[in-house]
């Protein structure tokens, strides 16, 4: 008689054959050592899965499945190779062809990047206000976005993490130039590039005085009381300096912080300013946008691009081609000044803005009247805009929990905890942002460090959505571990947040408070996740 | 709790709360364990076992004797879980309907776990029946679990009696193939 095959006997022994199979199988089975050697191994076989099952059901949890997307991995691995090969690909075609006019908007240009952030952070100070109200709405797109981006996730959180930031790494690593050269000159009196000289590679030099006359084939970062460019620098100028004069050429942008920055030659692109005092000389040039913090600001050159600037005091005497916005004590538009778009002076009084006769603005004039406005608490439009920011944080953080529960899991419930929460906050806090900058200063990595920012900003807005609920359970009483309600504990937390935050002297403490445990929970919570991903690897 | 299964049982359909709570005791931690094999996290599992309880309360008037309380409960148990993890909308591919398993013809394959379970042996088997997919594993546990069987698992997971077999057999040969793989790894 002819052996049976292995399923038959699996079945056999889960004594699920019908009587007249099983007495064929016992018959086989008395004649053949073979097939009964088999049936005793897998009766052991049975056992053990038995016993696993047994002190595994009541020790750890299971490992989550590591279910694929119903594809076998051999075929999506070189799917996904060609997937990112395209997407580089069509990165750098759009890289390459993105229009000159708007390259400022270019996420894949570097100094594009740059003086996107320089400009919104500069809104950000001077139009606060604003800005603030902007956030209710902000917020709400933030959540559709986490809809999508959630979307996103599911189809991809049941596949290795690392080959979607495998993904992300070749992407940007493949438009991405090589990092330039750096030469470094530090010297205690001065450095200096004489006329006759051609530096090959960007330059970094330190010195009490740096003489730039010769010419730099990159970018110069300079540090020192006194740096003078004469000469010619063909890429980006970054200073910290008392003083900064560019006398000469400079094919890129400026950044500069300093005491006294002047500009009396050409630069080409934008002017970026952190000092005391800006002055574009008559005579000098600039091809971009000037943005400046500074306490006067003198435009006596030309600005081929827009004016930007918060000051105590500005005054324009040149040519600006697009538009001039001024947030001063004083601003002063003398009469030879030419503005090709709108101005618009934020002052405190009407009579801090002069708009001298002879001078010409080709749009409309505005002068917004900023300073005593009257409490805040006083007006509707104020609790309107916190209900619609309530609202939307809420909203923000329902989808949140329903995408991700696991976040939601970091514990609040002795002081301990919360001191540990605050400390780790802190940290998260202060450990981002140095290694964002640390990871920026390579070329490849900015991306990466601009992306890490930009979630770090928005947690810096969100983390209360964290807080929220434990402050709400608290206050509910709610039993923890028991089935949760999670929509009511979260709004009523919100509330109790929105309120402490508002209030006048102590909010700020608050926010504080909140923003460090916010950051502590999430961390606590992620570590939780991957310390028990990771002790269950077998 | 000494008391004999039947009493309590009966006891705890004549609605008595004290009875139905040496039940959760007898119960429970099998119940937590069916649902952590069946969900995968912890978390999960608690939430289930304690909704199983809630319906067994429920529902004991029509437990009747014929069927092994513990049986009766684990179907009660596995039912809503698989119900979960339907809702999860991952049986589009889990559970392939009705289509017939069909037979693999034998190949050169790992053979049958080996007798030796030390500590260490069934730590790996535990990781491996996690790491097993969902359409092997939830079979394999309702089996050699809560010992259903392959009728009760075939109604639970809505399939044919022949492919809850078939599953079953198949999701042993994965397990092999994965310690084997986590052997030569370990050597290697």
């Amino acid at each position: 008689m002819n052996c049976f095959p292995e399923l038959t006997y699996s079945i056999y022994l889960d004594q699920e054959l019908s009587a007249d199979e099983r007495h064929a199988v016992e018959t086989h089975l008395a004649i053949c050592p073979a097939c009964r050697a088999q049936v005793e191994r897998l009766s052991v076989e049975n056992r053990l899965i038995a016993e696993a099952l047994e002190s595994g059901g009541e020790g750890l949890a299971a490992v989550p499945s590591k279910e694929g997307l119903g594809f076998p991995l051999a075929w999506v691995l070189p799917a996904m190779m060609g997937g990112i090969f395209a997407l580089s690909w069509t990165v750098r075609w759009i890289s390459s062809n993105f229009p000159v006019s708007a390259n400022w908007f270019n996420p894949f240009n570097r100094t594009a990047i740059l003086n996107f952030f320089l400009s919104v952070a500069f809104f950000l100070s001077a139009e606060r206000q604003a800005i603030f109200h902007w956030f209710g709405l902000a917020v709400t797109s933030l959540a559709v976005g986490l809809i999508v981006a959630g979307g996103i996730y599911l189809l991809l959180r049941r596949w290795p993490l690392h080959f979607a930031l495998l993904g992300a790494v070749m992407i940007f690593a493949g438009p991405g130039k090589p990092a330039y050269a750096i030469e470094t000159r530090n010297s205690g009196q001065t450095v200096t590039v004489p006329p006759s000289e051609t530096v090959a590679d960007s330059l970094e030099a330190g010195a009490q005085y740096v003489e730039i006359a010769g010419r730099i084939n990159g970018n110069l970062i300079a540090h020192g009381q006194k740096i003078t460019i004469s000469g010619i620098v063909t890429g980006d100028v970054i200073t910290s300096s008392q003083t900064l004069d560019i006398e000469g050429t400079v094919q890129g942008n400026v950044f500069a912080w300093g005491q006294f920055v002047t500009v009396h030659g050409k630069v080409g692109q934008s002017v970026h300013v952190f000092a005391e005092s800006l002055e574009l000389a008559n005579g000098g040039q600039v091809g971009g946008d000037v943005l400046a913090f500074c306490q006067t600001v003198n435009i006596n050159g030309n600005v081929n691009g827009g004016v930007a600037v918060g000051a105590a005091s500005v005054m324009l005497r040149g040519d600006v081609d697009h538009g001039v916005y001024a947030s001063a004590g004083q601003v002063r538009v003398a009469s030879s000044a030419h503005i090709g778009q709108n101005l618009v002076a934020r002052v405190n009084r009407t009579r801090d803005f002069r708009l001298d006769p002879g001078a010409v603005v080709r749009g409309k004039t505005e002068v917004k009247l900023s300073g005593n406005r009257g409490s805040r608490f006083l007006t509707l439009h104020y609790y309107l805009w916190r209900a619609v920011e309530l609202c939307a944080v809420w909203l923000t953080g329902l989808v949140l929990f329903w995408l991700f529960p696991s976040l939601f899991q970091g514990k609040l419930e002795t002081s301990s905890d919360l001191l540990k929460a605050i400390g780790w906050g802190g940290v998260l806090l202060v450990v981002t942002p140095v290694a964002v900058i640390t990871v920026a200063l390579t070329l490849v990595g900015l991306p990466l460090a601009i992306m890490a920012l930009m979630l770090w900003i928005i947690g810096l807005f969100l983390v209360k959505i964290f807080v929220a609920p434990v402050i709400g359970n608290r206050l509910m009483g709610t039993v923890p571990g028991a089935k949760k309600p999670f929509a009511v504990p979260l709004l009523l937390g919100l509330v109790v947040i929105f309120v402490a935050v508002a209030l006048p002297y102590v909010g700020i403490w608050d926010s504080s408070l909140v923003t460090l445990t916010g950051f502590g929970l999430v961390l606590s919570a992620a570590r939780q996740t991957w310390g028990r991903r990771r002790s269950l690897t077998p | 709790m000494d008391a004999p299964l039947e009493s309590i049982l009966r006891q705890a359909q004549a609605g008595d709360p004290e009875a139905f709570a040496s039940l959760y005791r007898l119960f429970s931690r099998k119940v937590l364990g069916l649902c952590r094999h069946l969900l995968g996290t912890q978390e999960e599992a608690e939430d289930a076992a304690s909704e199983v309880f809630l319906r067994a309360q429920k529902a004991m008037n029509s437990y009747r004797s014929e069927m092994p309380f513990p049986t009766w409960l684990y179907s009660i148990a596995s039912h809503y879980c698989v119900d979960q993890l339907r809702r999860r909308g991952l049986e589009g591919r889990i559970f392939s309907g009705d289509q017939p398993v069909e037979w693999e013809p034998p190949s050169k394959e790992p053979s049958p776990l080996g007798e030796v379970l030390t500590t260490e042996r069934r730590e790996s088997v535990q990781g491996a029946v996690a790491a097993l997919p969902e359409r092997y594993r939830l079979p394999l546990t309702l089996r050699y679990y809560s010992d259903l069987t392959y009728d009760q698992i075939a109604e639970t997971l809505q399939m044919p009696r022949s492919n809850v077999a078939t599953l079953i057999f198949r999701g042993k040969k994965e397990l092999r193939r994965i310690l084997a793989r986590a052997g030569e790894e370990g050597q290697s």
